[in-house]
């Protein structure tokens, strides 16, 4: 069910699915709402059609079912390979694309909401999906000028740690170019920024769950610029060969992270850096705020006890009582 | 076995990231993940803007977050001073995916009535 809401301060706003989740966009001027909505609808589409790893027909899943062999791919899936390959690198590993397998073999083989009802806490996996998930990301060839991949038999890509940010960095900037109005694209909760923000900036509650709602136990915020994504491996969990599963794999292992933290939010650049600090701070676990501070990216990080530490910029609850631990920048 | 298993998949990968030299996009990184590398963009975008760009490093935003007067959720506790965490209550027990499924259908394509509504709640960025 599509949704529009129009605001006083001429804001507009409209929510639907897209991705396998919820999207929302807000513009700041409500006028032009169709003209962005537009935009953002076109982007996503054309992103689940070459990077969706649960559609047959995807550019993606024609170049799983090819590996081995060189493949043409569009300028558009080819983007999406760097900026994955891209994430690989700058985390070192953490962020992996070569993880399909290893997610494939965790049960993720289908919409996530098709998968059995999680049972418990992650357990550790078998061998096999560590020994499937040591390919990585290296063994990715791409040539952006022939638009050419090549990997290994066997490895299976998954997009799932940059697509969705890329998209909603994507739409913001089509949705801003054509409407002319500053514009928030929120997928799934990564949320994307372009063009002028409201007096008083985007307000963004960060919490685990990107479907609960605003009074949802976390901090609300205001950006003016950028990107924020928020990642959690409290959510998005099945059960699967009596385990129960998250999304978020740590390569080295090929197995669900089982890091410190539960749920971690990062304002950035653009989103997809965000997402990708996100993530990589879930497989890095301890070592997650150090890194954060050091590329003095503003960050919230919840572990499962609860307990709440913010890096960098990121802004303290203005209540008094309720401050937060504070790394230090190093 | 595991051992010989990983070794030979550390050769295989290296044997890999030889067989396309100049192509692979593969590049060392420096601790910090900035690279040492130049931007290199290539041919055909279909992007716009500065989603265009290739991710060649992780930056802050050019403004930093601000804190809001909203008032934190009743449910979070916390201890006395700046260096004490604050708590969050653990999440709610996730319901199970076939719930969701059925309780979030696929979009109908019509919009509901668009009320004008004084401000908008904040947009929620969390897990997904």
């Amino acid at each position: 069910m599509r949704e529009r809401a129009m605001h006083d301060e001429g804001l507009g706003r409209a929510t639907w699915r897209a991705l396998g989740t919820q999207v929302e966009l807000r513009v700041r001027d409500r006028n032009e709402l169709a003209a962005a909505e537009a935009q953002v609808q076109r982007e996503l589409d054309a992103i689940d059609r070459a990077c969706s790893r649960f559609r047959a027909d995807s550019e993606l899943s024609r170049l799983n079912a090819r590996a081995g062999r060189p493949v043409r791919v569009s300028p558009l899936l080819a983007q999406a390979l760097e900026l994955a390959v891209d994430a690989a690198r700058l985390t070192e590993g953490d962020v992996d694309p070569t993880v399909g397998r290893a997610l494939q073999l965790a049960g993720y083989d289908r919409d996530w909401r098709r998968l059995a009802a999680p049972r418990g806490e992650p357990q550790p996996q078998p061998t096999r999906l560590a020994l499937q998930a040591r390919l990585g990301w290296r063994t990715i060839g791409l040539d952006r000028a022939t638009c050419t991949v090549r990997m290994p038999a066997g490895v299976r890509l998954d997009l799932g740690a940059t697509a969705k940010a890329w998209a909603a960095d994507r739409a913001a900037a089509a949705a801003f170019a054509a409407s002319g109005c500053g514009v928030l694209v929120s997928v799934g909760g990564d949320i994307a920024t372009s063009g002028p923000a409201p007096h008083g900036g985007w307000s963004i509650h960060v919490t685990d769950d990107h479907r609960s709602a605003p009074s949802a136990p976390g901090q609300t915020i205001a950006i003016r610029c950028g990107g924020l994504a928020t990642s959690s491996t409290s959510v998005r969990r099945w059960s699967h060969a009596r385990h129960t599963m998250h999304h978020i794999i740590d390569p080295r292992t090929g197995a669900p992270a089982r890091g410190r933290w539960r749920t971690v939010s990062v304002a950035a650049e653009d989103c997809a850096q965000a997402n990708i600090a996100t993530t990589a701070a879930l497989v890095r676990g301890g070592g997650a705020v150090d890194w954060l501070a050091r590329l003095r990216l503003p960050a919230r990080l919840v572990d499962w006890q609860g307990r709440v530490t913010v890096v960098g910029d990121w802004p303290e609850a203005l209540d008094a009582t309720a401050q937060p631990a504070r790394a230090a920048a190093r | 076995m595991i051992a010989a298993s990983v070794a030979l998949t550390a050769l295989f990968a290296e044997a890999a990231a030889h067989a396309f030299p100049g192509k692979s996009t593969a590049r060392a990184t420096s601790r910090d993940g900035h690279s040492s590398t130049r931007s290199r963009r290539g041919a055909g975008s279909a992007g716009k803007g500065s989603s265009d760009k290739t991710t060649r490093s992780l930056r802050p935003p050019a403004e930093a977050p601000q804190a809001t007067s909203a008032t934190p959720h009743p449910a979070e506790s916390s201890t006395s001073g700046r260096a004490a965490p604050t708590e969050e209550p653990a999440p709610p027990a996730e319901a199970a995916p076939a719930e969701e499924a059925a309780r979030e259908p696929e979009p109908q394509g019509t919009y509901e009535s668009a009320p004008v509504q004084e401000s908008p709640p904040p947009v929620v960025s969390g897990g997904s």
